[in-house]
């Protein structure tokens, strides 16, 4: 069973002589529990295929399937809910209130999902717990080193116990030995946990250790290999 | 998002940055703190009058004197003349009779009239055997008297009875107005026509508080007045007596107490040759001085608030500017734009109800202590005179619209944080 599906998805921007065509007609189809990395140089579209899939943006044309439903013509209310229960967000630059607390930062989308905050804080203990960093919940997020900072993200974007995780260029601003344990998280989630994985990267080394590479240039998936 | 949740972020996100949310609350008290602190002395100011209004007559009471006209009349031609008519100019005084009073008394509106007894007083003299020049004034309508000791004069007795204004305690010989109470002073009156005196004696039976209205004016009861009168007629030719030159009427409440409707009760007064006055005409005055004051007080402090939003605007620019890849991130995990709305709304509001409550706070704090110093110094003869008054509906009131006002200007920013898109605002270095 796909999770997630995209069919001839077309995204342009712009209108007449400087309109720019980020993806001229994708069609993915992304199983349940698969690590998939979407590779491509800066400027063929893999940024904003991830962005599609993630249902932040709405495509010029073709459509998404999420568990085999369509999205197109969801409304603004429960799109925000669904992204809150089926996605997390893992991004280069973090994307931290560093002045808050950890546990505060973890907890973050159980707030918006307007859980109590007892029930937050068991489950935003219990992510931490998973990245191994439930000793610095009560920490200031900037007192963190760069790696502790992405698992803190990690932690966060797991925390509601989502379908799917997105994580745009999740090593990108650390160096490889810390890098090496993220991904390890990362893939750790994907197969004990079964959390699909999609991973927009311009790493060939994290991208082979993905079950799957989709290769875009100019808007087009040139290689899909599994 | 649970409310409570909005709330607790839109707190944490001004602690944030404290010097910046701490000066445009100071922004906010300037205004606010004017319009408490001049509303209070509007309060203030309104209750002592209203107090002094009670003290001169019930409000249900109207002085009725011959209406008077310039000699070229309300038109162009002289005034004919009317022999029905009381006609009063500036040389001549007319006085109303017995006749009038009845006429008033039948007016449409008017429960009853009486007529106030003119009488004269040469002297006044008690223990000390001094003899003072003496104000004095009858009892008029429903009024309630402002009593420092003793009780009120009774009007139906008969014996003479006085409240004494508090000016004339020390200089009559008492120690003090629980002293004079129950002591008797002399008056001295003369009848017109014979010129010759006669001392009455009456009894203070209690002493009046310091009065703005009728300073040195004492009360009288009628036994004592229609006494005083009496002796100053003696003599006179029989044309000459019951002449007032006025007649104290109560209006019927019941039918007329709007201001409509006892404006046309005056104008048929007008019509039929008298004029009348209630009690707030007279005083009317001095409140719509107060009211004019105070009025433009608070529009300098309506101008502070005006200035002081467009401090919010600003605050909640930069504030929105500054957040705006948490913005994205959180919109991106499903929040609302209307929640990201009210986060910023909420926050605006936020600044408008502490800077609102420390600056009535600040100016309860200013008003005791200039009352405090006022009642000793250029108030201190006014017993009675509280300047600066807080009210728990007029304090709330502000509040609200200063939140409001602030909630206004938070729209603004608000509404720009909730217009953010996600991935341009994750996008923004």
């Amino acid at each position: 069973m796909s999770v997630i599906e995209a069919k001839n998805l077309k995204r342009s921007y712009g209108k007449n002589e400087s309109k720019f065509e980020a993806l001229k007609g994708v069609d993915v189809k992304i199983e349940k529990g698969e690590s998939v990395a979407i590779v491509g140089k800066s400027g063929s579209g893999k940024s904003t295929l991830m962005h599609l899939l993630a249902l932040l943006d709405h495509p010029s044309s073709g459509e998404i399937l999420l568990n085999d439903q369509n999205t197109t013509n969801i409304k603004t209310k429960e799109l925000n809910k669904l992204r809150n229960e089926s996605f997390g967000f893992v991004f280069q630059q973090f994307f931290m209130n560093t002045k808050d607390t950890v546990l505060n930062n973890v907890m973050l989308p159980l707030k918006i999902a307007g859980i109590s905050a007892g029930k937050r804080k068991k489950m935003a203990m219990a992510a931490l717990k998973e990245v191994e960093l439930d000793d610095k919940a009560s920490n200031k997020a900037n007192d963190l080193s760069g790696g502790q900072k992405q698992r803190v993200c990690i932690a966060r974007a797991l925390v509601n116990n989502p379908q799917i995780i997105f994580a745009d260029e999740p090593t990108g601003n650390l160096d490889s030995k810390t890098g090496v344990k993220v991904e390890q998280i990362l893939f750790d989630l994907n197969k004990k946990q079964g959390i699909t994985l999609i991973i927009v990267t311009h790493d060939d080394e994290l991208a082979a250790r993905c079950d799957r590479q989709i290769h875009i240039i100019d808007g087009n998936i040139v290689k899909d290999v599994k | 998002m649970k409310f409570g949740d909005i709330l607790k972020s839109a707190c944490t996100n001004l602690m944030r940055n404290k010097g910046r949310t701490i000066l445009t609350i100071v922004a906010i008290f300037i205004g606010s703190f004017t319009i408490a602190l001049t509303n209070g002395v509007n309060i203030g100011v309104n209750d002592y009058i209203d107090k002094q209004v009670s003290g001169v007559g019930g409000d249900d009471m109207m002085l009725i004197s011959p209406k008077a006209t310039v000699s070229m009349g309300n038109t162009d031609e002289p005034q004919k003349y009317d022999p029905e008519k009381k006609t009063s100019t500036m040389s001549q005084n007319a006085t109303l009779n017995d006749k009038d009073v009845e006429t008033i008394k039948e007016m449409d509106g008017m429960k009853d009239a009486d007529s106030v007894k003119s009488y004269s007083i040469n002297y006044i003299s008690g223990a000390s055997d001094e003899k003072y020049v003496f104000s004095s004034m009858p009892i008029l309508g429903s009024l309630e008297v402002d009593l420092e000791a003793g009780k009120s004069v009774n009007q139906e007795s008969k014996d003479f009875e006085i409240n004494l204004a508090p000016e004339f305690v020390k200089s009559l010989g008492y120690k003090s107005a629980e002293d004079a109470v129950g002591k008797t002073v002399k008056l001295s009156t003369t009848a017109s026509a014979t010129g010759e005196e006669t001392i009455v004696e009456a009894k203070i039976v209690g002493v009046r508080n310091q009065s703005l209205m009728q300073g040195g004016n004492s009360l009288l009861n009628q036994a004592l007045i229609d006494e005083l009168s009496a002796i100053g007629e003696q003599g006179l030719p029989e044309s000459m007596l019951g002449q007032y030159g006025m007649v104290v009427a109560t209006m019927d409440k019941a039918t007329y107490s709007s201001d409509k409707e006892i404006a046309d009760l005056k104008e048929r007064l007008g019509e039929a040759g008298y004029a009348g006055q209630t009690v707030d005409d007279e005083i009317g005055m001095i409140r719509n001085i107060i009211n004019a004051i105070t009025g433009v007080l608070t529009m300098f402090g309506a101008i502070a608030l005006l200035a002081a939003s467009f401090g919010i605007v600003n605050t909640l620019f930069m504030s929105v500017q500054e957040r705006t890849r948490e913005i994205g991130l959180m919109k991106a995990m499903g929040l609302s734009s209307g929640k990201v709305f009210s986060i910023f709304s909420i926050e605006a509001a936020l600044i408008g109800f502490l800077g609102s409550v420390l600056g009535i706070l600040g100016a309860a704090g200013v008003g005791n202590l200039v009352n405090g110093i006022a009642s000793d110094s250029f108030l201190s003869s006014l017993t009675g005179f509280t300047l600066i008054q807080f009210s728990w509906s007029s304090s709330g009131a502000i509040i609200l619209i200063i939140m409001a006002i602030a909630f206004l200007a938070g729209t603004l920013p608000a509404r720009r944080a909730a217009k953010l898109d996600p991935i341009e605002s994750l996008r923004y270095e």
